[in-house]
């Protein structure tokens, strides 16, 4: 079939249903490179289904004649739509790759012969046009076919029994977490973001619900409960709103949030709604982009993980409010799965991590006393994609009747394993930190032998600390 | 391994009178409980208490919670609720209910002085029939006025049916007494064997 963008565009406005019309303007976008008209064209049916508005074909046709008229050589079915949109893109990859290699062309008298050779390589590394190459088979004989399934360079996963079920999160994944409102979701996604970073990880942190600067605290309160060996040095956040801080608390605070940028600033950008664009996914594209060209100026390695906090906010991106139906979220989910195995289209691979809502059935069947904290795959509110293209799912389930404690759940683990329980995590939202103390914690802990053992003081489950 | 301070917290609601007392009372809980085999194993139990009923079940909550590295959950109730809360109609507490099913541990508290009641049997046996079914402890206080009893006379079908299912009991201190009395016989010489 010899397709062309204009009667692509023209099958396209001519589609009964605004909704139908309204995917395939939006995959048009996403997919193609479009000159101005063309992208005017298709923002202005936007804007009219957006508003609710009805569409005429053929005005719209003649209000764009300087760009429909006497090109149009046939129509395309709507059932053959997606296969003209797939071939067009396939014919625009190609163009671009013979103009990066006549561009090339004009610089080889400059170069070296191995330039020349790392040029070529980056080139068809970057290009999306695989020609008529038969993709590889997977079942290949390898060397050492073991050592490429260990997950070693993992990401942290920051309480060690939750990585006892799932592992360590590894490249190419996509993991969600998932909690009812106010279940500490954002205090265990900084937790993510900050192990990780320390570990040597670039995370990009995508706060779509909360300043940069107040997230950038409570991990400053967090990086303080990390190295703090005792409890007076641990500082809560309600302090520093309600500025009860001591002078002495102040500059230590102060002191502490200078420690931290200098020890991860260059492998975490928290960036905020002021910061990015990400109406489109397009535009999402592009603060990915600035993302990994960011780390890999500052630390010589691309992005190894971005953390979506939270993923349902996405839903009011390029003003689709009015008609949200479900199904844009599930598009980002759909955007996402493609970036962690296919970052920018450089056959890289990232983890994901999508940090989302429980949907209120679920968080009332977790609260009874038989499955208490026990959340199923279906709990997630915002897209029922998220439980299909989740690689692990890991729940959280605020316990009332205890301070410090949440329930953790994993109904969905395809590497690992899914436990009997929830997994009882300890929690500190006031210093925003996530599993327990770690230079604090032996001085609070209690086995059991050591509870039946003849010389264990009762007197000390009173006042608290083993002596 | 748990925190102790997350374990305190969860069950400080139990400690209703001085500290130093309760301890004490714990104290005494840990020694009487620590000789007896196979405690551990035994998920529906019955043991006579003349002691405060709360360090008891502190006790125990501890160590259960220790034992199974979780910080358990627990109901306490009566025998005297309990019947109440089954003939309550529609005016019963569905919460309770479900929670005297699935909570992890659940306490009955049966008093020497209550009146005997067979419904209370019944529902009791069922309640821990259903429960050992779901692998809960089940924990039947048998409060007494001393610690000489050893016979729970108003709910002698619960215990028959304990002994049947070869349940824990954990009597009375008067075996106890006996024993140390045949040990002093035993230190002084007038006993040989």
């Amino acid at each position: 079939m010899i397709t062309n963008l204009v009667s692509v565009l023209l099958s396209i406005i001519y589609i009964e249903d605004p909704k139908v019309m309204y995917k395939y303007l939006t995959l048009l976008q996403t997919s193609l490179k479009l000159n101005e008209v063309e992208t005017r064209i298709i923002r202005y049916a936007q804007d009219l289904i957006e508003r609710g508005e009805p569409i005429h074909s053929d005005g719209l046709k003649s209000k764009f004649s300087y760009y429909f008229d006497n090109k149009v050589t046939s129509s395309i079915s709507l059932s053959n739509l997606d296969f003209a949109i797939a071939e067009l893109r396939r014919e625009q990859e190609k163009k671009t790759l013979a103009e990066d290699l006549l561009t090339l062309g004009s610089k080889v008298g400059n170069l070296t012969q191995n330039e020349i050779e790392q040029k070529i390589q980056d080139i068809l590394k970057s290009s999306s046009f695989k020609g008529d190459t038969v993709p590889t088979n997977s079942l290949l004989k390898k060397d050492n076919a073991y050592e490429g399934l260990i997950a070693k360079d993992g990401l942290s996963l920051v309480v060690p029994e939750i990585e006892k079920y799932i592992g360590k999160a590894t490249k190419g994944e996509i993991l969600s977490i998932l909690a009812f409102t106010g279940s500490f979701k954002t205090v265990y996604a900084l937790n993510i973001a900050y192990e990780n970073a320390m570990n040597g990880h670039n995370v990009l942190y995508l706060g779509l619900e909360d300043t940069g600067d107040r997230l950038v605290s409570r991990l400053v309160l967090n990086h303080i409960a990390n190295t703090a060996t005792k409890e007076s040095e641990l500082i809560k956040s309600n302090d520093i709103r309600d500025d009860k801080l001591t002078p002495e608390q102040q500059e230590y605070y102060n002191n502490k949030h200078n420690e931290l940028v200098s020890l991860i600033s260059d492998n975490l950008l928290v960036w905020d709604t002021t910061d990015i664009e990400y109406k489109t996914f397009n535009d999402m594209t592009t603060t990915l982009r600035l993302a990994d060209t960011e780390f890999f100026n500052k630390t010589g390695k691309g992005l190894d993980a971005i953390i979506v906090d939270q993923l349902a906010l996405l839903k009011y991106a390029d003003n689709k409010k009015n008609q949200y139906d479900g199904g844009v979220m599930n598009d980002w989910v759909s955007y996402f799965r493609e970036q962690a195995l296919n970052f920018l289209n450089s056959t890289r691979q990232v983890t994901i991590f999508l940090v989302s809502q429980i949907n209120r059935e679920s968080f009332s069947q977790a609260s009874r006393p038989k499955s208490k904290g026990q959340y199923s795959t279906t709990a997630a509110s915002d897209s029922h994609e998220i439980e299909r293209t989740s690689a692990s799912m890991i729940t959280l389930y605020k316990d009332n009747e205890i301070d410090n404690l949440v329930l953790v759940n994993i109904p969905k683990a395809r590497y690992g394993q899914v436990p009997n329980r929830p997994l009882q995590v300890e929690v500190y939202g006031e210093y925003c930190h996530f599993g327990s103390l770690p230079n604090i914690r032996d001085k609070k802990t209690l086995t059991f032998s050591e509870y039946t053992a003849e010389d264990f003081s009762l007197k000390d489950l009173l006042t608290g600390d083993k002596k | 391994m748990l925190n102790i301070d997350l374990l305190k917290r969860k069950y400080k609601r139990l400690i209703t009178f001085d500290e130093n007392k309760f301890t004490n009372e714990l104290d005494l809980h840990s020694k009487r409980l620590a000789g007896i085999k196979d405690f551990n194993s035994y998920k529906s139990l019955i043991i006579y208490n003349h002691l405060n009923k709360n360090t008891l079940i502190y006790y125990l909550c501890f160590y259960y919670s220790l034992l199974d590295e979780k910080i358990k959950d627990f109901e306490a109730i009566t025998g005297q609720n309990l019947i109440d809360e089954y003939f309550a109609d529609k005016d019963r507490d569905l919460e309770l209910s479900t929670n005297l099913r699935y909570t992890d541990i659940l306490f009955i508290i049966v008093d020497q002085l209550d009146y005997k009641h067979d419904y209370l049997e019944t529902l009791v046996k069922n309640l821990v029939d259903f429960r050992t079914s779901q692998g809960l402890r089940t924990v039947l206080l048998y409060q007494t006025v001393s610690q000489s009893i050893t016979e729970a006379s108003n709910i002698q079908a619960v215990e028959t049916y304990f002994r049947n299912q070869n349940f824990l009991i954990v009597k009375g201190q008067q075996t106890t007494k006996q024993e140390d009395i045949v040990k002093k016989a035993k230190q002084q010489g007038r006993l040989l064997w």
